[in-house]
């Protein structure tokens, strides 16, 4: 009797001390398998090695879905934001999201060469965020793993959204937010210039 | 002694440097607020200069340094590249330690210690990474970084004629590291500007596509290189721990601009203008209005 109480205590406190490390909080195991769950749909296209129509849509679904697109892009305006006509905000935000896709579909369809990403631990991010670490294993084993951090957050009313992705610890939004905002110092803040400027890149972009 | 003449034409290459930084205007700093806050933050006074030293960064990459990379590339297999690499990297190690120390971390100092001595004497003069095999990994250090380490402030940007960007004080420690390497009591000058030629194609060699890439990709490529070598030093700076490069402003991603905006145009989404159909504009405090 003594022993099995002690055996199921034993139980009990190992199986506690085993769940104890991953026992982040739900909001950060939930963060894991969204940040999982969107990239692996990534890599199999990747993989797949799709046209590029095919790739970009994929990559613009799952930006849709996955990001707070619209933080992001106002980010990286700066204080220009509120600078903005109603009507440039409009545009501005659609040609961001057209550059993000183009951006991203090509830079990883160029790099990707049978990589994985093995989502690791996740820590609370403030109050309704979380920080969710991963590395990118190449197939040859030579490869340093490659270190990305998805910085998510709990968006009322839409579920959990990406907000930044920092490879070794270089964050994506803050440089593109450093992009954008230097051509509107060095330009005076000619807020019609920068949006040219950006139509531009899409086009030239979507055509190559 | 046999570096003697290479001091004289490093000196020099530094006086003519500095003599035409000197003598280029700086920028004017902006009178608009906004414009006077990203001059501030970019910490790039002297930019114009700069931008020049940029363009012939670029073509010098173009028409020199990037066919070389590719004909190295192209010409070597993976292999002996790899071998050629972690000579190179061991070549390093002398510099990393004397760093490792001056940063007072002992442990990452004898890490660096014994990859050099395992490697040389077992890896057959660091052709191979047996120190890595057992476990003992690889990083580098530089006097840039131990400046930082110091308390020294990065201090403006500069983009140097072939090195590429830097600062202030990393162009300092990048004097130092030259000037201080051991490897100078064995070589002249032309034996370490010809490692200097090979370190620089096998760097440019491993990173062909990704800055292709950005170059295509980036809407202003010269602040985007800024932005990312500030982000890459101070990583490593801190050696990689994670999430101490994230600087103040974006850590809080709660936009009051959003907000600020949000109060005039509450619902951006049935907007007149239906001239945006790529973008649900989801507003972030606005109440969905579905």
């Amino acid at each position: 009797m003594i022993r099995r109480a002690f055996l199921s205590g034993l139980f009990a406190v190992s199986l506690f001390a085993l769940t104890a490390p991953a026992s982040a909080g739900p909001l950060e195991d939930e963060s894991r398998t969204f940040v999982k769950g969107l990239a692996d749909r990534a890599i199999a296209v990747l993989k797949a090695d799709a046209p590029k129509a095919q790739r970009d849509k994929v990559f613009e679904d799952l930006l849709r879905e996955g990001f707070d697109v619209k933080a992001i892009a106002i980010f990286c305006v700066g204080g220009y934001w509120n600078k903005m006509t109603e009507q440039e905000r409009q545009e501005y935000l659609s040609l961001f999201e057209k550059l993000i896709v183009q951006t991203y579909s090509s830079r990883m369809a160029s790099v990707y060469n049978g990589q994985n990403l093995e989502i690791g631990a996740a820590r609370p991010d403030g109050k309704a965020g979380a920080w969710v670490t991963s590395k990118i294993v190449s197939t040859n084993v030579a490869d340093e793993p490659i270190r990305i951090d998805w910085r998510v957050r709990q968006v009322d009313g839409k579920g959990l959204k990406i907000i930044d992705v920092v490879v070794t610890n270089i964050s994506m939004v803050v440089t593109q937010r450093d992009d954008f905002v230097g051509i509107l110092q060095r330009n005076n803040g000619n807020i019609p210039e920068f949006i040219g400027m950006l139509r531009d890149k899409v086009a030239k972009l979507q055509t190559t | 002694m046999k570096n003697k003449s290479f001091f004289r034409f490093s000196a020099r290459i530094c006086g003519v440097a500095l003599a035409a930084m000197l003598m280029t205007a700086c920028a004017t700093p902006p009178t608009d607020p906004e414009a006077r806050k990203a001059f501030d933050e970019a910490n790039d006074p002297l930019e114009p200069t700069n931008r020049t030293i940029f363009e012939f960064n670029m073509a010098f990459d173009k028409y020199l340094l990037k066919p070389a990379a590719e004909g190295y590339r192209w010409s070597l297999p993976d292999d002996t590249r790899a071998v050629i690499r972690r000579v190179l990297q061991n070549l390093r190690a002398p510099v990393t330690f004397g760093n490792d120390v001056l940063q007072g971390n002992m442990g990452r100092a004898m890490e660096t210690l014994m990859r050099m001595t395992v490697n040389t004497v077992m890896g057959m003069g660091g052709m191979f990474d047996v120190a890595g095999q057992y476990g003992l990994q690889r990083h580098e250090e530089d006097f840039g970084q131990t400046l930082a380490v110091w308390g020294f402030d990065e201090g403006p940007y500069l983009m140097l004629p072939i090195f590429g960007p830097s600062n202030i004080r990393d162009a300092i420690g990048l004097g130092v590291d030259s000037v201080a390497d051991p490897l100078g009591w064995f070589l002249g000058w032309p034996e370490l500007a010809a490692r200097a030629v090979v370190e620089g194609v096998d760097k440019r060699s491993q990173v062909i596509e990704p800055l292709d890439e950005l170059e295509r990709t980036s809407v202003d490529f010269y602040a985007t290189i800024r932005s990312l070598y500030r982000q890459r030093r101070m990583d490593e700076i801190n050696n990689g721990a994670p999430g101490m490069n994230l600087p103040a402003p974006s850590i809080s991603y709660d936009f009051p601009d959003d907000e600020k905006i949000a109060e005039p145009t509450p619902t951006p989404a049935p907007a007149p203008a239906a001239e945006t159909p790529a973008t649900p504009a989801p507003s972030l405090v606005a109440k969905p209005a579905s």
